[in-house]
């Protein structure tokens, strides 16, 4: 008896005490009166230290972690207009090769250094020079850059290229110290020294698990920040973002097109941006491992035998819109009267095939990620099999997919691939240089049109481009069924803008709700 | 009892160098894919050669493991091939959070798998039946379902306590209490469910042997017999239990943490898997074959302490 009533005691003082301390402070600190803390889920951890040679490296790092810390040399808005910032004007030569900025002569490195034209000249080259990562080729343009004078820098470049300042609103634009990028020995994990809107505050960061910024106290544009903290917490589970997310934890999460209905019920804004272009990408279109694919009939019929708005209906779960161009809607690219070409018509697939002395269909292998293209792998198998095109899937982990992609094993591969800036997404992978054109197709009239686009402006450029849209229709380069939505959810104390090619907002497009 | 320890000892070292040995070749194996991985998908092949080059990942794999070997002995277990900081500072981070929570876990279990267990045995009957059909559902029930369904009912319906993220104890005691109440209740209803029949049926066992007949021939109330002297004969094959619950639960952990955010050894190790960075994933991967070859021998040497037959 007695010792029953001993355990009895003992579980009610662990459950006294539980409560006692429950009824402590849960908030870590008191927000000040009137301090505007923005709180974000981001959706992987801070993948690099903060040193400038590893974000050129890191395609997948969220923006949200480095660009509190940098200023960037311009900014971009959700409509890609470039804005002053680091630059207050630009300029190029007539051909387009020579770019000379404008920059303020107010800006200070937290550590107090001033952040002049030589510092932004050393920042470009630098980072042209290391890293080997995607953005970092995205300077691979600059054939070099001085700094003539304190305000005025000057960049030559190999060739005309369109993307350079949109890439400057971005990660290549980012400025660091030039003494921390200069020394190869520097702790790569060390804190950042930058001269953007806020600083990294140690004493509330934990690596891993939350990331706290406060304003850096001599900011010259503090206007254009409202926030007086920003705080980050890495949640790569989305059952967790979605849960912080509904439970008033963070203001602002990404949200998977599948969870889209369930937050939009709970209350939550649910923005919408785009980024990619998703279908099938037909690399070999020289038939070099698929003979039948170098036949455009071949190349229509596949465009012909997919249902874009039941993809976009029961795939994207309604978020996204049909979309046959790999160039989005609107864009210069996009070609208005061509919207309804290539429909769902497997009869007329079929029809292709026996013109293009395919009617007994033939064989075909595609790559697929293991987990990510478990849904989808299975549809395009059927829908190919009614047009008599039989599938063999090989599946891959994510790190070796794209080694067998790029080693030219493929003929056919699911993408989604960026298209929100014509120029970029030409670059990315219709020129014969780019990356996503593997087996690196050629044409001498399409060579012409991007050569156009690439040296030209206004609406000589919107008619490059239109040609380009309009060969990459006619020859069926791709089968694109869709632009998926990117969702990104935000509570009723924050407004947010998504601009194109973004899956989460930029910093400056984030404002206190009215 | 010197030899019997020295066994352990030995047998836990080579299972720490053969499990590492593995761990290591199951991902080292590809340097270009790391490389790859971590310059990202759309990076230049030559600049993916280069960087494999740079991170010494192409030379022959046994040279690579006593490298990275050697370092461990020194007390050296590298830096993040992502983050750029040290291995042992991130496990010095992460590993107080992962301990809370199995540790926790392992209390309320204790407490209530004694508590449940013995009632069970004792009353017998419907309760008894009631008990282990819980059981049978506690332990059937996957751990995220149960975090999931209890992070609907109290984070966001009641309201009463955190859906994610973990409060350092140093930060707020009672901030830290709360982050952690519905992971553990997570975690522990499966090992409550299981620890409770464990106690249980050893102790109906021990009520079936003859000295505890003479004990209650003596007069000696059932209640007393059940809490002297039963519960401590079966308690040898509870610590057992309790061992084996404990590496089970830091596996449980790996899925809790990601429910709930927190930043403990399962969520890194997650993490580091899907960017191979590799350091941190043989780092984890080292604290944790050697916490689960240290529990183990502690466990035989209760054991062994309690029973000396066990010693051979």
């Amino acid at each position: 008896m007695k010792h029953g009533k001993r355990i009895v005691t003992a579980i009610a003082a662990v459950t006294i005490a539980a409560l006692a301390l429950s009824g402590c402070s849960t908030s870590e600190e008191p927000a000040a009166e009137g301090e505007k803390t923005l709180t974000l889920a981001v959706s992987s951890d801070s993948l690099w230290g903060f040193v400038r040679t590893d974000i050129g490296t890191q395609v997948h790092q969220s923006s949200a972690y480095w660009m509190p810390l940098y200023d960037t040399i311009v900014k971009i808005t959700p409509e890609l207009e470039i804005l002053p910032n680091l630059a207050t004007k630009w300029a190029y030569n007539d051909d387009l090769t020579e770019l000379t900025l404008t920059i303020r002569d107010d800006v200070k490195f937290t550590d107090g250094t001033p952040l002049d034209a030589e510092a932004i000249v050393q920042n470009l080259l630098t980072f042209r020079d290391g890293g080997g990562g995607e953005v970092s080729q995205g300077a691979a343009s600059i054939a070099d850059a001085v700094a003539p004078d304190a305000t005025t820098v000057v960049v030559t470049l190999k060739q005309a290229d369109p993307a350079i300042l949109p890439a400057m609103a971005a990660s290549l634009g980012a400025v660091f110290l030039p003494a921390d990028i200069a020394n190869p020995d520097k702790d790569k994990s060390a804190v950042p020294v930058g001269s953007g809107p806020y600083v990294l505050d140690e004493a509330n960061t934990t690596p891993g698990s939350i990331y706290s910024y406060i304003r850096n106290a001599d900011y010259w544009d503090k206007a254009s920040y409202p926030f007086d903290k920003i705080v980050l917490r890495p949640m790569a589970d989305t059952a967790a973002r979605m849960n912080a997310l509904k439970a008033g934890e963070v203001d602002g999460a990404m949200v998977p097109a599948s969870n889209g209905a369930d937050i939009e019920a709970s209350g939550i804004t649910l923005n919408t941006g785009i980024a990619n272009w998703a279908g099938l990408h037909m690399i070999d279109r020289a038939g070099t491992l698929v003979p039948a694919l170098a036949n455009v009939k071949v190349r229509q019929a596949i465009n012909m035998a997919f249902d874009r708005a039941a993809i976009v209906k029961n795939i994207l779960q309604g978020y996204g819109v049909v979309n046959n161009q790999v160039f989005r809607e609107g864009s210069n690219g996009y070609i208005e009267s061509e919207k309804g070409t290539y429909p769902f018509d497997i009869d007329g697939a079929r029809k292709l095939m026996a013109e293009a002395g395919y009617a007994d269909g033939f064989d075909m292998t595609m790559p697929a990620i293991t987990g990510n293209h478990d849904v989808i792998m299975p549809i395009i198998k059927q829908q190919l099999s009614e047009i008599g095109i039989r599938l063999t899937v090989d599946s891959f982990q994510l790190g070796d997919y794209f080694n067998e992609v790029f080693a030219k094993k493929y003929p056919m591969v699911y993408v989604n691939l960026p298209s929100f800036d014509d120029w970029r997404d030409v670059k990315g992978m219709v020129s014969p240089a780019a990356l996503w054109n593997v087996f690196k197709s050629q044409d001498p009239v399409l060579d012409g049109y991007i050569e156009a686009a690439r040296t030209t402006v206004g609406a000589e450029q919107k008619a490059a481009f239109q040609n380009i849209g309009q060969y990459l229709i006619d020859n069926a380069w791709y089968a694109p069924w869709a632009t998926p939505h990117v969702l990104y959810g935000t509570d009723s104390a924050i407004t947010a803008t998504l601009s194109p090619g973004q899956v989460e907002p930029l910093i400056w497009d984030i404002k206190p709700a009215k | 009892m010197l030899v019997f320890l020295a066994r352990r000892v030995v047998a836990g070292v080579v299972l720490i160098i053969a499990v590492s040995a593995v761990t290591f070749t199951l991902i080292y194996s590809d340097g270009e894919r790391i490389a790859r991985l971590i310059l990202g998908p759309d990076a230049d092949q030559a600049a993916v050669v280069q960087r494999a080059q740079e991170l010494g990942l192409n030379e022959p794999l046994v040279v690579q493991f006593f490298v990275w070997f050697g370092k461990v002995l020194n007390g050296d277990l590298g830096r993040s091939l992502s983050d750029h900081r040290p291995v042992l500072e991130t496990l010095t981070s992460r590993v107080p959070v992962t301990l809370a929570l199995v540790g926790l876990t392992l209390l309320v279990t204790l407490i209530f798998a004694v508590v449940i267990g013995l009632y069970s045995a004792y009353k017998g009957g419907w309760v008894d039946s009631g008990l282990r059909t819980f059981g049978v559902f506690g332990f059937a029930t996957p751990h995220f379902l149960i975090a999931i369904g209890l992070v609907v009912l109290f984070a966001l319906n009641l309201k009463l306590l955190p859906a994610t993220g973990y409060i350092p104890p140093t930060k707020s005691l009672g901030g830290w209490t709360l982050s952690l109440v519905l992971p553990v209740t997570a975690l522990a209803v499966g090992t409550i469910a299981s620890a409770s029949q464990q106690v249980r049926g050893a102790v109906l066992d021990v009520m079936k042997q003859d000295y505890i007949r003479t004990l209650r021939s003596r007069g000696i109330p059932l209640r007393a017999v059940y809490l002297r002297h039963a519960l401590k004969n079966a308690s040898a094959p509870g610590l057992t239990t309790l061992g084996m619950q404990f590496v089970g639960l830091l596996g449980g952990a790996v899925v809790i943490e990601q429910v709930f955010a927190l930043p403990g050894i399962g969520s890194l190790v997650i993490a580091s898997a899907l960017k191979s960075d590799i350091p941190v994933i043989m780092g984890t991967v080292l604290f944790l074959v050697v916490v689960v070859v240290v529990v183990n021998i502690v466990v035989d040497l209760a054991i062994a302490w309690a029973n000396p037959r066990s010693r051979n």
